[in-house]
């Protein structure tokens, strides 16, 4: 992986995630939604949060993100998980990377829902 | 072009100030919101500059009647348009088009007082010359049991709150309305709007079609009764079709009727026959509301998972379908065996409501609940260990109910696994006693030494004032889990220790302000909540500014008993 397409990957994903964020929490602006904002302040709620990773994969057009994994991961500090450590994450997982590397499917996926 | 039929559907609970039981241990945020968790949270740890957006996830439930009655109306010949919120001013004015009528569903409206402030509010919004189709549960159990199963009450008679709907007091915007008395209601519902089309909407004209309550000069006219064609697998919600989709739960049914014969529940009257869906039907369900990009579903009667061959079928089904679905609904907990919960769990059961009723087994025989403490324990714990959240609901106060068994009841739910992944709820409701329920019958009243009605009764050993101003308080100081219907309690953000941190702190403000406590106590209890709620380090503010003052706090709202409404025995539960 170049550097290039890494940090093109995390302000892709980035987007996505504030994107998504806005979409499931009633009255929030995306641009409020900073990497270091928690996530719990805005999906605190279970069915909200599940609702969230819903509409995160619809944007970046994969299934099955592993969310509640990554969760039970950091089951005693998942309440200071951030939009930023969310990004990282994302980074890392294998079909995110592919897609990255791939036709950029998920740059414009992202980028085609910033006018809402 | 289809004429136009605008569903109602309201949810008054929405309506902060609608008395209900629950209230009286409700802390309420300064906007007036509930204090979840959720809220509290959002509160605490604004985003951006404008204020945190809080919500009553519960109490804004949409009731699925209104979804249903859309597509079954679209789906015979009509264009529909569904208004689950009165005060939404695009609602009456929706396609620019005057409507053929207005159908009412009343699934949550509980009583005459309600159903009357409803009429006035669609009148007026509708305008005088539009005909209004009222039908639903509360009026077909309003027609089930009669003015006359009302009167003569003498503990009745200083509650005109609690009058029978089809009497002859009813307020005028009440008899301007066409009523369909039936179990389901929605062919009756196609019969009155063919008329109307005809121009045949006077009493006179419909007094030929079946299953109708109507004002005449006479008074309260009934047609003749018929069933209807009523075929569950057919008549479902056509999700593709609706105009607008649930904010989250998407409620879908399953059945209607109970297998059970339950003391305390009327269902044995109100729906005398179970009809159950098949799966393939459900699923068929399931694959257009998967289609609308719903996440999750709720089965919101109350035999969706009544047996364990249906739930495991239907947990195989909703597992195998790859629709990713989380989904809700109620369930035996003295039921689950061996394997289930895991099974329940991996295909996507995120929160199981379970009617417990009592920890005492006593009590649970009079109510014919036919479970016992043990089973019910082993299953609830079973499901929390594999991630199923469970709200346990219990009645206080059924006849025999003494300290003992109230006591018995707060040791089952101290007594249940509080360090799982799934988290337990609670929810506690007075009992009352419904028209048409075994126990109101006149033989096992004598047998119980049991008088009154609905929220206004007494027993042997305890009377319903007794419940709300003395067991209420002492089951809610008792219990150590978190008591439910703020909504929104549940996260996936909480290990198990914290989400228990959490519960006990609220509930201290909840019992400081039961007690009247000092300023500086409430302060101190609100600073150790805030510092479990907090994401990031931060001195705590005076209570007030995030808090609605005392005289909307615990302690200062307690509902009469007179206010109760006359709702089903399962509504809610």
């Amino acid at each position: 992986m170049t550097p290039r397409m890494r940090v093109l990957d995390a302000r892709t994903l980035l987007d996505a995630a504030r994107q998504s964020l806005a979409t499931v929490s009633d009255g929030v602006d995306a641009s409020a939604v900073q990497p270091e904002t928690p996530l719990a302040a805005l999906i605190f709620d279970s069915l909200v949060a599940v609702n969230f990773i819903a509409t995160l994969e619809t944007a970046l057009g994969i299934e099955d993100l592993p969310f509640e994994r990554w969760l039970s991961e950091h089951s005693e500090r998942a309440e200071a998980l951030t939009v930023g450590s969310l990004v990282d994450w994302l980074g890392t997982l294998p079909e995110i990377t592919a897609l990255a590397v791939g036709d950029g499917r998920a740059r414009a996926m992202a980028g085609s829902s910033r006018g809402g | 072009m289809r004429p136009l039929v605008v569903v109602i559907a309201p949810n008054p609970f929405e309506d902060a100030e609608a008395p209900a039981y629950e209230a009286d241990f409700w802390i309420r945020t300064r906007s007036g919101h509930l204090a979840s968790f959720s809220n509290l949270v959002r509160l605490f740890n604004p985003v951006g500059g404008s204020e945190p957006r809080l919500s009553n996830p519960v109490r804004t439930a949409h009731p699925l009647a209104g979804y249903y009655l859309e597509s079954f109306l679209k789906t015979h010949g009509y264009d529909a348009h569904s208004v689950f919120r009165l005060d939404d001013d695009g609602a009456w004015a929706a396609h620019g088009t005057k409507p053929l009528a207005v159908a009412l569903s009343t699934t949550f409206i509980t009583t005459v007082a309600e159903l009357t402030r409803t009429m006035r509010r669609v009148r007026s919004g509708v305008g005088p010359d539009v005909p209004i189709i009222v039908g639903g549960q509360f009026i077909w159990k309003q027609h089930l049991f009669g003015p006359d199963r009302f009167a003569g009450r003498a503990e009745l008679e200083s509650a005109p709150e609690l009058a029978h709907l089809f009497g002859p007091w009813a307020d005028r915007v009440l008899r301007d309305a066409i009523y369909v008395a039936n179990e389901f209601g929605e062919h009756t519902l196609l019969h009155v709007l063919e008329s109307i089309r005809r121009g045949d909407d006077t009493p006179a004209a419909l007094s030929d079609l079946e299953n109708l309550v109507l004002w005449t000069e006479r008074g309260w006219t009934t047609t003749r009764s018929a069933p209807e064609p009523i075929d569950l697998d057919r008549d479902f919600t056509r999700w593709d079709i609706v105009d607008e989709m649930p904010a989250t739960m998407v409620p879908v049914r399953t059945s209607v009727g109970c297998p059970h014969r339950c003391e305390f529940c009327d269902f044995v009257a109100v729906h005398p026959r179970l009809r159950l869906r098949s799966v393939s039907s459900i699923m068929d369900e399931l694959r257009l509301i998967s289609a609308r990009g719903a996440t999750s579903i709720g089965f919101m009667d109350d035999n969706a998972l009544s047996s364990a061959g249906r739930t495991r079928a239907l947990a195989r089904g909703i597992g195998e379908s790859g629709l990713g679905l989380r989904w809700a609904g109620y369930l035996r907990a003295d039921r689950i065996a061996d394997g289930d919960a895991a099974l329940l769990a991996s295909s996507g059961l995120t929160y199981a409501w379970c009617g417990i009723e009592s920890g005492d087994p006593t009590i649970l025989r009079m109510m014919r609940k036919q479970s016992v403490p043990e089973a019910a324990q082993r299953g609830i714990d079973s499901l929390t260990a594999a991630g199923v959240h469970v709200l346990a609901t219990f009645v206080l106060g059924f006849p025999g109910e003494t300290q003992a068994s109230v006591d018995a009841t707060i040791s089952f739910l101290n007594g249940l696994r509080h360090d799982a992944p799934g988290r337990v709820e609670y929810s506690v409701f007075p009992f009352h006693l419904f028209p048409g329920s075994p126990v109101d019958r006149p033989e096992r009243r004598r047998e119980l030494g049991l008088t009154g009605l609905l929220g206004d009764w007494r027993h042997a050993t305890m009377s319903a004032e007794e419940v709300r101003a003395r067991w209420a308080p002492y089951f809610f100081r008792g219990v150590d889990a978190s008591y439910a219907y703020y909504g929104g309690d549940n996260s996936s953000f909480w290990s198990a220790r914290r989400r228990g941190e959490a519960v006990l702190r609220r509930k201290s403000i909840t019992v400081a302000f039961l007690d009247g406590a000092r300023d500086d106590v409430v302060q101190e209890r609100f600073a150790a909540l805030y510092d479990t709620l907090r994401l990031a380090h931060g001195e705590a503010p005076d209570w007030r500014e995030h808090l609605a003052p005392r005289e909307l706090q615990p302690g200062n709202r307690m509902t009469s008993s007179k206010e109760s409404s006359q709702g089903s025995a399962s509504g809610g539960r």
